[in-house]
């Protein structure tokens, strides 16, 4: 055992027989080798992971004012926030969790659409994901199927997750995303922006980094209808 | 407290305080370590391999693929559940496999685990619920009852919190703006686990401490008691063999005596048998001349030449009952009986006793030696009987087991109970010569015919009622089942 090798090994330091010598402290080496090439090797694996999770998605400048021919209707005078998904991907779950946690409390001060991109190409029933019921089931939500992306392009909105907040007046307030990662849950930035305006104080910041997929492929056409959905 | 118990428990100190058992229960102490280690290293390595299965089936399972509009492709998170994961778990695990019980491995292993809970943790999207499993895997590390791996994995959660805290505080802490000390209080969460963690590794460190103690004072204790066994053994086995030279020399002596005495019997017979003769016939010639006190003188001598002559005669039917060739016959003790009875028929009939004899078996012996047995009975219920009583003597036989209990009983004088095992020996005589005339040979002759038939001879007696001497011989089934059949077939049992 490595124990017993190291008292052995410390016996012979003193005494004689420096090959048994030579071979433990070859031994330990091959071990330290390892130890580093193990702490190196996990040490890259999580940069890269964590370069990947927090690697922010395309953000662009969106409408300061309510576009008057956006196919999304509202039917108060609240409020209204506008998340823009990819029904497919994996890191808007935690868009739509953190969402659910806003609005649990404060849902009545806002109206929320979630807009569910399906491009053009895509099979009928391609957005009916899970994610897809999962907005549907949050209290205060409207779904809405984006057909072909007409509406991420009149919005500017390229990253699933992002989140478009106007006020009353059609005056864009805050715009990004609602996680502090691909996919992770949590206090952040954006999130806490939302909550300073639905208590009524100056949003801390008026854009966030957004975490998600692209919402058009880069070949996308958007010359297709829309179709809205109640919920 | 005793002063046995105290001895005792100063013994077991002082064997406690040995630097033998000191050291040998260090030596326990390791295996006992050891052991522990290697068996947790074995569950870790299992543990960490179904781990990283786990987090590749989570990942494949929360997020297959990433999308950018309607192509996809293999999510991240699955390549680093995948490698990320991998990597995590394979140098542990194959530390566990090739160096398993080492320092190094259990540390690998604590930080492999704990990172593979940071890996779970970021899979999950940084579920609170995933959170548990650092606190899981902290009390499964407590089973290398180790507090030293329990801080190498306390420092991994804290190095991890204060990385985080520093680049993205939000994934670690969950809140904005986290204070420059926030780690810390995550940290101080684990502590607080890995204090009770602590304290139970400490306690069953200390047990493992005790129990080897004792393993190494009972191992002192056994070895102590087994080299004591063995000197006992030793010794009575040194004792044996002194007993049995002692018994070889004393049959020898024995042999020398029983041949002297033979001899000596033997030879003498002859001057006494003259003796005797010549004694009377000078009685005879001299006649009357003699004055009264020769006279006297003179049947002194005869008397005591006669005694001598007696004394000799039985002293060798002793010699003979313990050396002549004994045979080994079918015996109907009934006709050994009427033997006896048959020499002994003119004392029976001057005392009028009635003899009554119940069946008796038969038997395997010497014939001889068996009537001169119950001659030598029978004669001294004659003999040693009031004059007021008429001699009334019973033969029985008794069946015990696979022996014979034979008795015969008188109705005599009887024997005090002190006496019951001196009467015996050779020369021990109860009354004088003047009450009871003989030479005290008889029974020891009984005793030595007896023994020689493998059985035992002893006398139950109420003083002045009577006496039952009882002896027994060893049944013989071959002999009996002839004898019930009436066939002659004892007679030529070639065995006998």
């Amino acid at each position: 055992m490595f124990e017993s090798t190291a008292s052995e090994a410390s016996n012979k330091v003193n005494g004689s027989e420096p090959t048994l010598v030579l071979g433990w402290q070859r031994n330990h080496l091959f071990l330290a080798v390892l130890c580093l090439f193990w702490c190196a090797s996990v040490s890259f694996g999580w940069l890269l992971i964590s370069n990947y999770s927090y690697r922010n998605g395309e953000l662009t400048q969106p409408p300061t004012q309510w576009p008057l021919d956006s196919s999304l209707r509202f039917s108060t005078q609240r409020s209204r926030l506008v998340v823009f998904a990819h029904p497919r991907c994996p890191c808007t779950n935690a868009t739509l969790s953190e969402l659910e946690r806003l609005l649990a409390r404060d849902f009545e001060k806002l109206e929320t659409i979630v807009v569910f991109e399906k491009p053009a190409i895509a099979p009928e029933g391609w957005e009916r994901t899970k994610l897809y019921q999962t907005a549907g089931a949050i209290e205060g939500v409207t779904t809405f199927i984006d057909m072909g992306g007409a509406e991420a392009k009149r919005f500017h909105a390229n990253t699933s997750g992002v989140a478009l907040l106007y006020d009353p007046l059609g005056r864009l307030v805050f715009h990004g995303g609602l996680t502090s990662a691909r996919g992770h849950e949590g206090e952040n930035q954006g999130l806490a922006s939302l909550r300073d305006y639905l208590q009524g104080v100056e949003p801390r910041i008026e854009r966030s980094c957004v975490y998600g997929c692209p919402l058009q492929s880069p070949d996308a056409d958007s010359s297709k209808e829309t179709a809205y959905v109640a919920n | 407290m005793s002063p046995t118990d105290t001895t005792t428990a100063e013994v077991e100190m002082s064997a406690m305080l040995s630097p033998k058992v000191d050291r040998r229960a260090k030596q326990l102490l390791e295996q006992r370590r050891l052991t522990v280690y290697q068996w947790t290293d074995r569950v870790l390595a299992w543990l960490m391999a179904i781990q990283w299965l786990a987090a590749v089936a989570a990942a494949y399972w929360i997020s297959p693929q990433a999308w950018a509009g309607t192509t996809s492709q293999t999510h991240p998170h699955v390549w680093a559940a995948i490698l990320l994961g991998g990597a995590i778990s394979s140098f542990p695990i194959l530390l566990a496999v090739f160096k398993p019980g080492s320092v190094i491995s259990r540390h690998v292993i604590a930080s492999g685990q704990m990172l593979m809970s940071a890996l779970l943790i970021h899979l999950s999207g940084g579920r609170i619920e995933t959170h548990f499993h650092v606190f899981g895997s902290l009390a499964i590390l407590a089973f290398y009852r180790d507090a030293k791996v329990l801080m190498t994995a306390s420092t991994v959660v804290a190095l991890d919190h204060l990385l985080r805290g520093f680049y993205w505080p939000e994934s670690a802490f969950g809140i904005l703006e986290a204070g420059s000390w926030r780690w810390m209080e995550h940290s101080a969460w684990v502590v607080f686990e890995v204090t009770f963690l602590l304290f139970a590794c400490r306690q069953n460190q200390n047990e493992m401490r005790q129990d080897s103690y004792q393993r190494a004072l009972l191992e002192s204790t056994n070895e102590r008691i087994e080299s004591e066994v063995i000197r006992r053994t030793l010794e009575i086995e040194q004792g044996r063999q002194q007993l049995e030279q002692s018994l070889l020399e004393l049959e020898r002596k024995n042999r020398e005596l029983d041949e002297f005495t033979y001899v000596a019997s033997h030879d003498l017979q002859e001057p006494i048998r003259k003796l005797v003769s010549f004694s009377k016939l000078l009685k005879q010639d001299i006649g009357t001349t003699l004055n009264e006190n020769a006279e006297k003188d003179l049947n002194f001598i005869v008397d005591a030449a006669q005694r001598m002559r007696s004394l000799i005669h039985d002293l060798l039917a002793l010699s003979r009952a313990g050396r002549s060739a004994m045979k080994h016959d079918p015996v109907a003790l009934e006709d050994c009986v009427e033997m006896a009875t048959e020499a002994l028929s003119m004392r029976i009939r001057e005392t009028g006793a009635t003899i009554q004899c119940d069946p008796l078996p038969m038997v395997v012996g010497d014939s001889t030696l068996l009537t001169q047995l119950y001659q030598n009975l029978i004669g001294n219920a004659l003999k040693f009987i009031s004059t007021d009583r008429t001699p009334q003597i019973r033969l029985t036989a008794k069946r015990k087991d696979q022996m014979w209990e034979l008795a015969v009983i008188d109705n005599g004088i009887g024997i005090k109970s002190e006496y019951s095992v001196r009467i015996f020996s050779p020369f021990q005589r109860l009354h004088n010569r003047a009450e009871y005339e003989g030479t005290g040979i008889g029974l020891a002759i009984c005793r030595k015919s007896v023994e020689r038939h493998d059985g035992e001879i002893w006398v139950e007696s109420v003083y002045g009622e009577g006496s039952q001497f009882l002896f027994t011989i060893p049944v013989s089934l071959e002999v009996e089942k002839c004898h019930t059949e009436q066939t002659e077939c004892a007679k030529t049992l070639s065995y006998c």
